[in-house]
C-alpha cells in the first residue's frame, strides 16, 4: 500500500506556499475559518485525478462556482492571478512522486485593435482555458510528463481532452461539507454489488439501531426501520444520517483510495461522533485508505482523542495537522501525534 | 499598559494551574494586561514533557506557530532540586527543537526551589506567624521516629505549607475551601499576599519587556 507522505502546494486558491509533511492513515486537520483547508481537499483530490481536466470544474462547482464560464477558472490561481500557477506535488510512502501545474490555455490574437496599449510584443495572449501538466516518477524511474487541456470554445462548448498515455491508479473522494452535495449511491452500489451489505448495515446500525436493512432501488437508496412498515427513501432521513452513510459508504466501498471529507461534523450529533471515529479508523486498517479530514470542532477533537485513549492500536494510525497562515512565514502546517493531541487536549489548549 | 495592537504576539508556557493563576494575576496587576486563554499554556511542566516519546510536541509546534507569527514565547518552570541541570537540560531541549523561547525557573531564577517557595515568600507579612508554626512542625517532624517506618519521616512538601496557609486564613465553608485550590487562588488578596513584595521582583523583571 503506498499513502501520501508529503504534500506540497503552490499559488492555489488562497494559498501562496504550504508544505504537510508526514501523514498517517488519518489525517485531520484544523485551523480557522479561511484558512485553506478546503483548499488542501481540493488539491489533494485535484492531483489525485490529475489527467482529469474535468476536475476543476467540478471542485468550482462544489464551491457553486458557476463552471461554464471561463472567467472563473481564475478562483483556481492564488489571488486569481492567472501568472501564477497553481502546482500541487504529492510524495507517497513509496517514494513514488507526482505533481500537477495548472496553467492558462492561451491563443495569441492579433493586437492591431489594441497596438497602441501594447509594447514591443506585437502580439496578446488570451485565455481560453485550462493545461494541466502533470508527471509522476516511480522509484527509480525516470519522470514521465504528461498533459491533459481544457478547451473553452467560442460557442459556448467546453471541450476535455485528457492525456491517453497516462492511466490513473488513484481513486479518491471528496465529500463536501454540505451534506445535500455529498454522494453515497455509488459507493453503495459497488458495497451491494461486491455483497458487502450486511457489513454496511452493520455499520449504519451503530448510528442508529432502528434501521435493519437497506435497499438500492432505481430511484435511490431505501432503508428499512424497526416500526415501520414501508421502506423510507435515504433522502427523507436526517442529514446526519446522510452524512454518515456517506462517509462510511464511501469509507469501506473502495481499497487503497483516498477519502476526503470536509467538515466532518457537518449535521453529525456530538454523541455520534466517538462511533464514527471508531468506525473510520477500524475502516482504514482493514481497507488501507488514507484519509484527509477537515473539522473546527472542539467536541470531534475530544472525541477522537478519547477514543485514541481506549483503542491502543489505533494511536499510530493520526496526525492532526493545525493550519496556520503566521506573520512571516506564510501558510504552515504544525503537526500532532496522539500524545500531541491527548497533552493539548488535557491542557485545554485552543488549537483549532 | 500595554494594548493588544501594539504587542508581539506572546506565549506563556507554565506548569499547571497554581503557577498559570499567578502568572495571569500578577501580569494584570502589574501590567494592567489581561492575559488570553491562548496566551498562557499550562504544560504539565518539564518532567511530563520529557517522559512523553514526543517529547512536547504540542508545546514544541505552539512555540513555532508563534516565533514564525513574529511571537515571544516565555517558559516559566520550577528550578526543582537542581536549578542549573534544569536550565542546562532545557535549553539543550530547546538547541535539539530548534525553538526559541526565554525561560525563566522559580523561586527566582537564581536560586533550586518552585513557585511554592516563591508564594511563602510573597505572604502578608502580618500572617507570618502562620508559617513561623509551619517550619516549628516541620523541624519537630524532623525528630521522630516512628516504629516501623524509616527515619527520617517524609516532610510534606512546599504545597503543602501553601494549601495549609489559605486553609487557616479562610473559613470553613465550601466556597471558601474551594479557593483554596490551585485553579481558583486569588493572589491579589492583599490580606493573604503581597504581589509587590522584593522576592517576586525576578520575576516581574523578566516580565517586564514583554509588557511595555
Amino acid at each position: 500500500m503506498r499513502n501520501i507522505k508529503n504534500i506540497q502546494i503552490w499559488n492555489f486558491r488562497g494559498i501562496d506556499t504550504l508544505e504537510i509533511s508526514d501523514c498517517n492513515k488519518i489525517n485531520v486537520l484544523i485551523g480557522k475559518n479561511n484558512v485553506g483547508k478546503s483548499s488542501i481537499l481540493e488539491s489533494i483530490f485535484l492531483t489525485s485525478g490529475m489527467s482529469n481536466s474535468e476536475l476543476p470544474l467540478k471542485i468550482n462547482l462544489l464551491r457553486d462556482i458557476n463552471p461554464q464560464s471561463l472567467s472563473n477558472l481564475k478562483y483556481l490561481f492564488y489571488n486569481m492571478d492567472t501568472q501564477l500557477h497553481p502546482s500541487v506535488k504529492l510524495v507517497f510512502s513509496n517514494d513514488y512522486e507526482r505533481g500537477l501545474t495548472l496553467s492558462p490555455l492561451t491563443q495569441t490574437i492579433s493586437d492591431l485593435a489594441v497596438s497602441a496599449k501594447t509594447v514591443n510584443s506585437g502580439t496578446l495572449q488570451s485565455m481560453i482555458g485550462l493545461l494541466l501538466d502533470f508527471y509522476e516518477i516511480y522509484p527509480g524511474k525516470v519522470r514521465e510528463q504528461y498533459q491533459s487541456k481544457l478547451d473553452f470554445l467560442a460557442n459556448g462548448a467546453i471541450v476535455p481532452s485528457n492525456d491517453n498515455q497516462y492511466f490513473e491508479e488513484i481513486y479518491a473522494t471528496y465529500l463536501h461539507s454540505d451534506n445535500s452535495k455529498t454522494n453515497y449511491i455509488e459507493a453503495v452500489s459497488k458495497i451491494v454489488k461486491e455483497k458487502n451489505s450486511d457489513k454496511l448495515i452493520a455499520l449504519i446500525s451503530k448510528f442508529d439501531s432502528d434501521i435493519e436493512s437497506f435497499n438500492l432501488l432505481p430511484d435511490g437508496l431505501y432503508l428499512g426501520k424497526k416500526g415501520f412498515d414501508k421502506l423510507m427513501l435515504s433522502n427523507v432521513a436526517g442529514d446526519g444520517m446522510r452524512k454518515f452513510i456517506a462517509i462510511i459508504a464511501n469509507t469501506i466501498a473502495y481499497q487503497n483510495s483516498i477519502v476526503l471529507i470536509d467538515e466532518i461534523e457537518n449535521g453529525i450529533h456530538y454523541s455520534s461522533y466517538p462511533i464514527l471515529w471508531e468506525t473510520l479508523f477500524e475502516s482504514v486498517q482493514k481497507s488501507e485508505n488514507q484519509l484527509f479530514i477537515t473539522t473546527h470542532s472542539w467536541e470531534e477533537l475530544v472525541a477522537l482523542q478519547k477514543v485514541l485513549q481506549a483503542r491502543e492500536e489505533f494511536q499510530n494510525d493520526v496526525a492532526v495537522y493545525m493550519i496556520k497562515k503566521t506573520a512571516l512565514r506564510g501558510f504552515q502546517s504544525y503537526r500532532l501525534g496522539y500524545e500531541g493531541l491527548r497533552d493539548a487536549l488535557n491542557n485545554d489548549n485552543e488549537i483549532r | 499598559m500595554k494594548s493588544d495592537s501594539m504587542m508581539r504576539p506572546i506565549q506563556i508556557f507554565v506548569e499547571g494551574d497554581s503557577d498559570s493563576q499567578l502568572i495571569r494575576q500578577v501580569v494584570c496587576h502589574w501590567f494592567c494586561y489581561s492575559l488570553k486563554k491562548e496566551e498562557l499554556k499550562k504544560t504539565d511542566g518539564w518532567t511530563t514533557i520529557q517522559s512523553n516519546s514526543e517529547n512536547g510536541e504540542v508545546i514544541r509546534q505552539q512555540m513555532r506557530f508563534n516565533s514564525d507569527n513574529n511571537g515571544v514565547n516565555l517558559i516559566i518552570f520550577d528550578a526543582d532540586k537542581d536549578l542549573e541541570q534544569r536550565k542546562l537540560d532545557i535549553l539543550q531541549w530547546k538547541s535539539n527543537c530548534d525553538l526559541d523561547f526565554e525561560l525563566f525557573l522559580f523561586p527566582n531564577n537564581q536560586n533550586n526551589g518552585a513557585v511554592e517557595d516563591l508564594l511563602i515568600r510573597c505572604i502578608n507579612p502580618k500572617n507570618q506567624p502562620i508559617v513561623d508554626c509551619w517550619e516549628s512542625y516541620v523541624t519537630c517532624l524532623k525528630t521522630k521516629s516512628i516504629e516501623g517506618r524509616n527515619w527520617p519521616l517524609t516532610i510534606p512538601a512546599r504545597k503543602s505549607e501553601v494549601y495549609c496557609y489559605l486553609e487557616t486564613l479562610l473559613g470553613e465553608t465550601d466556597r471558601e475551601k474551594k479557593l483554596i485550590k490551585d485553579k481558583n487562588r486569588n493572589f491579589l488578596n492583599t490580606d493573604h499576599w503581597d504581589v509587590d513584595c522584593p522576592a517576586i521582583q525576578p520575576l516581574k523583571d523578566f516580565l517586564q519587556p514583554y509588557f511595555e
